[in-house]
C-alpha cells in the first residue's frame, strides 16, 4: 500500500486504517483492474470508489438503482466537504439536466440511474469526457436470480462497452455464488475480474429478539428499554404513521430527543434531521425502511426493529447501521404473532398480478409513466425485451423466492439456537468463533435489560429532550442573524 | 392543502372552482384573470404553481362534505355557506394577507426564496469555517447560481457583517412577527427548524406560511430595485430585473403604449401585423390589470356592437369598482 493512499485516507476521510477488504479493492481499482467487492453493510463500501477517485482524478460514474440512494451518496460526500458531486436523475427538468451535462467536467462524482446512463445524449457526453471509474452499486440488482432484480440493470453490459471506463467496480453487500457469476457475465467482465469477498458478520452487534404479544406490548417494551439503552439509536417501523407517533411518545413521555424520518418528509427536513443526528442533538430516529439513511454515523449503539423486515438482506442492511465505530452495539427485534400477516402483505406490494400483466401486454404504451410501481416494473421488463410469458414466469419465481426468504427469515427470528450462525449461513459464511454471551440471545429474550448490562450497554441516562435543544435555538430575527452570521 | 387555504377564495357569490385553481397555478387567460379580479384574488395569481388539481379537488370535496361550500346554479360553481363563513371567521388567524406580493409580477417567487436562503446558509457556514454541510436546496440551477455569486462576493470586506446589515435593513421593514417567521426559515451554521417545528409555532396555514415568505421577498426585491447601493451583496444575487416582471405581458404592453398614443385598435393591429382579436385580448388584459385604464377612450374608438363578446367583457371589467380587496 503506497503512502499516498494512506495520506488521502487520513486527510479526506479521517481514518488511520482501512477496514477489511477496502485496501484490496482500492489497490485493484488503482491498478485499473475490474473488481467485484462483496462487503458487508457498514464496511465502508463508498470509500472504495471515493478514495481512488481522489488519487486518480477523472470522472467516477456511480450507477445506483434508487434516487434516494443517489441523494444519500451526495449528502454523504457533501458532509465530507466534497462539493464536486452531482446526481443526474429524473427529478431534474431537462434544462437542469442539460446544464449538468455541459458542466460535467467540473465534477469528480456522477451518481446516475441505469436508465439515464443509457440515454444517447448522456453516453455521448460521457464518451467525450472519458470515464475513469465505473461503479455499479448494488450490483446484485443485475441478476435475475436475486430478489432485487432490476431489468434496467441489464443494459449496463452494453453501456459499459460503450463507455470503456479504465476500470469497473461492482459493489454489493449480499450476493450468493450464483448471483456473483451472473453479475460478471451480464457486465461482460468475467475474465479479468478480481473478487474480494468478506464475511457479512458484524461481531460487535449483539443480536437479540423479544417476543411481544401485541402492539401495546411493543410500546411498553420500548418505554422500558429506552431509558436504559445507550444512545444514539435507530428504530425501524413498517409504517410512517407509527414512526411518527412513536417519535412523539419517545420525546414527550421519555424526554429523549427523537425525530421521525421517512420518504414523505420535505427535503429540507430530511437534511436537518440528519444534521442534528450527526451533531448529537437528536438521539433517536424513528425511521421507515423506505428511505435509505445515507448518513455514516459511526457511534449508533442500537437498532431496534419495531417491525421486522421480510428478509435477511434488509435485516442485515438495517442492523448494519449500528456500531460502525467497532464498539459494542445491539440489534433488537420485536416479534409479535400479528407481524407475519403484515409481512406477507408486504411481499405482494409493488408486484403486478397475472391480470395486470395481461392487461399491460395488450397495450404497453398506455401504461408508460403511470407512476404505479407495478406498471413501472412491467414497463422496464418490456423495454428490456421480456415477453408476457417470460415476465409471468419471472414474477412467479420472484414471489416464490420472496416467500422462501420470509420463511427462512422467520425461522431465524423464531430460532432457539445461535442466530448469528443462521444469519451467516444464509450468506454462505461461517462463524469465526463459537457462540458466547456476546454473540446473540438464543430464543426470545425475557430480560433484555439484563442483556444490556451483560454487554455493557446499560445506562441510566439523563436525556436531553428535543424541546430543550430547540429551546436553545433563537427565535427572534435579530438573534437568528447573530447566531448564524456573527 | 388545508380547508382554510381554499375557503379563503370563496364568497357568498358562486364562482367556478377551476378558475381559482388555474389562478393559483398561474394559467394566464383572460377568463381566469377576470375571475380572479372579480373575486379579489388577483394578488395570489401564480402563488402556488406546484399545486395539483387532484389535491385541490380533494380539498374542495372536503369543503362540500363539511357543508362549508354549496353548488351554485352554474355548473362547477360553488359559494360559501353560513357554516363556511363561520369557519372562515374562526380560522382568521391562519390567513396571511400579503402587503407587497403580487403573484403576476413574481412568478418564480418560490425559487427566489430558495436562492436567498441557500445564499444565507453558504455565508453562514463559510463564516464559521464549516465546509461539511448539506445545502438546503437540491435545485441544481439555484446551487450553481449561488456558487457563482459566492465566487463574486467572497472577498468582500467583512462579508458576513455586510450580509447582516443588508438583511437587517430588509427585516426591520417587515412587521416583527413576519420578520421572525422569515428568519426562522433560514438555515445556517448549527441552525434550522423543520417544517413541523415551524408549523407548531404559528397559527398560519401551510399556504399562508409560504405567502409570508413570498411577501417578504417582494419587499426585498423592491428595496433591491430602489436602493441598490444599500444592498451590494444581495443585489448581485437577486437581480430585480430577472425576478420581477411587469404585470402586463410584453406584447400587451406594446399594444397599450400604442393605444395611449391615440392609435385605434385597427391601426395597432395593422402596424403590429396582429389579428384584431389578438389586439382586443391585449386591451382586455390591460383593462383588467392597469388601474388607470381609460375606458372612455376605448368606447370612442370601438365600432363593435355592444353585444359583442369583447364589449361585454369590457363592460364587466369597468363595472368592477376600484381595486381588488385582499382576501
Amino acid at each position: 500500500m503506497n503512502a499516498q493512499i494512506e495520506t488521502v485516507l487520513k486527510s479526506k476521510f479521517g481514518y488511520d486504517h482501512f477496514r477489511p477488504g477496502q485496501a484490496q479493492i482500492i489497490q485493484g481499482v488503482l491498478d485499473q483492474q475490474n473488481v467485484l467487492g462483496i462487503l458487508p453493510t457498514g464496511s465502508g463500501k463508498s470509500l472504495c470508489y471515493q478514495l481512488p477517485t481522489y488519487i486518480q482524478g477523472g470522472l467516477t460514474v456511480v450507477v445506483s438503482p434508487l434516487i434516494s440512494l443517489m441523494q444519500d451518496q451526495v449528502i454523504q460526500l457533501n458532509l465530507q466537504g466534497e462539493k464536486r458531486v452531482i446526481s443526474l436523475n429524473s427529478t431534474l427538468n431537462m434544462v437542469e439536466q442539460q446544464a449538468i451535462l455541459s458542466n460535467l467536467s467540473h465534477y469528480l462524482f456522477l451518481l446516475i440511474a441505469p436508465e439515464t446512463l443509457g440515454r444517447r445524449d448522456v453516453l455521448t457526453r460521457l464518451q467525450q469526457i472519458g470515464v475513469q471509474l465505473l461503479v455499479i452499486d448494488e450490483a446484485h440488482c443485475i441478476s435475475q436470480w436475486g430478489v432485487d432484480f432490476r431489468p434496467s440493470y441489464l443494459q449496463l453490459g452494453t453501456i459499459r462497452a460503450k463507455l470503456r471506463p479504465k476500470s469497473t467496480l461492482m459493489l454489493t453487500a449480499t450476493a450468493t455464488q450464483r448471483v456473483q457469476q451472473d453479475i460478471l457475465e451480464k457486465l461482460g467482465v468475467s475474465a479479468t475480474t478480481q473478487k474480494v469477498t468478506f464475511s457479512v458478520d458484524r461481531p460487535n452487534i449483539f443480536l437479540d429478539v423479544l417476543q411481544c404479544p401485541d402492539d401495546q406490548a411493543k410500546v411498553a417494551q420500548l418505554k422500558e428499554l429506552l431509558p436504559h439503552l445507550a444512545l444514539p439509536g435507530i428504530i425501524y417501523f413498517g409504517s410512517r404513521k407509527k414512526a411518527q407517533a412513536m417519535a412523539q411518545i419517545i420525546q414527550q413521555d421519555l424526554g429523549i430527543s427523537a425525530a421521525y424520518y421517512h420518504g414523505a418528509l420535505a427535503t429540507k427536513d430530511r437534511y436537518l434531521i440528519q444534521q442534528r443526528f450527526m451533531a448529537h442533538q437528536l438521539q433517536v430516529i424513528c425511521a421507515t425502511n423506505a428511505f435509505g439513511m445515507g448518513i455514516n454515523k459511526k457511534d449508533i449503539r442500537f437498532v431496534i426493529h419495531y417491525h421486522l423486515p421480510t428478509n435477511f438482506e434488509s435485516y442485515l442492511q438495517e442492523i448494519g447501521r449500528a456500531g460502525r465505530d467497532g464498539q459494542q452495539s445491539i440489534a433488537i427485534g420485536f416479534n409479535s404473532p400479528d407481524d407475519y400477516q403484515r409481512q406477507l402483505a408486504l411481499l405482494h406490494m409493488g408486484l403486478p398480478d397475472d391480470t395486470m400483466i395481461k392487461l399491460f401486454y395488450q397495450q404497453p404504451k398506455k401504461f408508460a409513466n403511470t407512476g404505479d410501481t407495478a406498471f413501472d416494473l412491467l414497463w422496464a421488463y418490456q423495454q428490456n425485451g421480456f415477453d408476457q410469458q417470460q415476465v409471468q414466469k419471472l414474477l412467479q419465481h420472484k414471489l416464490i423466492e420472496k416467500q422462501q426468504e420470509l420463511t427462512a427469515f422467520n425461522q431465524f427470528i423464531q430460532s432457539q439456537g445461535c442466530r448469528r450462525q443462521l444469519l451467516l449461513a444464509h450468506f454462505g459464511n461461517e462463524l469465526t468463533h463459537p457462540h458466547d454471551e456476546q454473540c446473540c440471545y438464543r430464543g426470545f429474550d425475557p430480560k433484555p435489560l439484563v442483556r444490556l448490562k451483560q454487554i455493557g450497554l446499560y445506562v441510566n441516562q439523563q436525556p436531553i429532550a428535543d424541546q430543550q435543544v430547540l429551546a436553545t435555538q433563537p427565535r427572534k430575527w435579530q438573534q437568528i442573524l447573530r447566531h448564524i452570521l456573527e | 392543502m388545508e380547508a382554510i387555504d381554499l375557503i379563503r377564495f370563496f364568497s357568498d357569490q358562486p364562482q367556478r372552482y377551476k378558475a381559482i385553481y388555474y389562478g393559483l397555478v398561474g394559467k394566464k387567460t383572460i377568463s381566469n384573470l377576470l375571475a380572479a379580479k372579480k373575486n379579489n384574488y388577483l394578488v395570489y395569481f401564480h402563488s402556488w404553481p406546484r399545486l395539483s388539481l387532484t389535491t385541490f379537488q380533494k380539498c374542495l370535496q372536503g369543503l362540500l362534505r363539511a357543508d362549508f361550500v354549496a353548488a351554485g346554479e352554474v355548473a362547477d360553481s360553488f359559494y360559501l355557506t353560513a357554516a363556511g363563513q363561520h369557519y372562515r371567521q374562526a380560522q382568521q388567524p391562519a390567513i396571511f394577507i400579503p402587503s407587497y406580493y403580487q403573484g403576476l409580477c413574481i412568478p418564480q417567487g418560490q425559487q427566489g426564496i430558495e436562492l436567498l436562503y441557500l445564499a444565507i446558509q453558504v455565508i453562514s457556514e463559510y463564516h464559521h469555517g464549516q465546509k461539511h454541510y448539506i445545502p438546503g436546496t437540491t435545485n441544481y440551477l439555484l446551487q450553481q447560481r449561488v456558487r457563482q455569486w459566492f465566487q463574486q462576493v467572497k472577498h468582500y470586506p467583512q462579508l458576513s457583517q455586510q450580509l447582516v446589515q443588508e438583511l437587517t435593513r430588509w427585516l426591520t421593514a417587515l412587521p416583527a412577527d413576519q420578520a421572525d417567521f422569515v428568519a426562522q426559515n433560514f438555515q445556517g451554521y448549527q441552525f434550522g427548524f423543520q417544517q413541523s417545528e415551524l408549523a407548531d409555532k404559528t397559527p398560519l396555514s401551510g399556504y399562508s406560511q409560504q405567502l409570508v415568505q413570498l411577501d417578504a421577498l417582494a419587499l426585498l426585491l423592491q428595496y433591491l430595485a430602489q436602493q441598490p447601493q444599500a444592498f451590494p451583496l444581495l443585489g448581485q444575487l437577486l437581480i430585480p430585473d430577472q425576478w420581477v416582471q411587469p404585470i402586463l405581458s410584453y406584447s400587451a404592453n406594446l399594444t397599450y403604449q400604442a393605444f395611449m398614443a391615440g392609435q385605434s385598435l385597427k391601426q395597432i393591429g395593422y402596424k403590429r401585423r396582429l389579428k384584431d382579436s389578438t389586439i382586443r385580448e391585449h386591451i382586455l388584459e390591460v383593462a383588467l390589470l392597469m388601474p388607470g385604464f381609460d375606458f372612455e377612450q376605448l368606447k370612442q374608438q370601438d365600432d363593435l356592437p355592444p353585444t359583442d363578446y369583447f364589449n361585454i367583457r369590457v363592460a364587466e371589467i369597468q363595472e368592477m369598482s376600484g381595486h381588488e380587496r385582499p382576501n
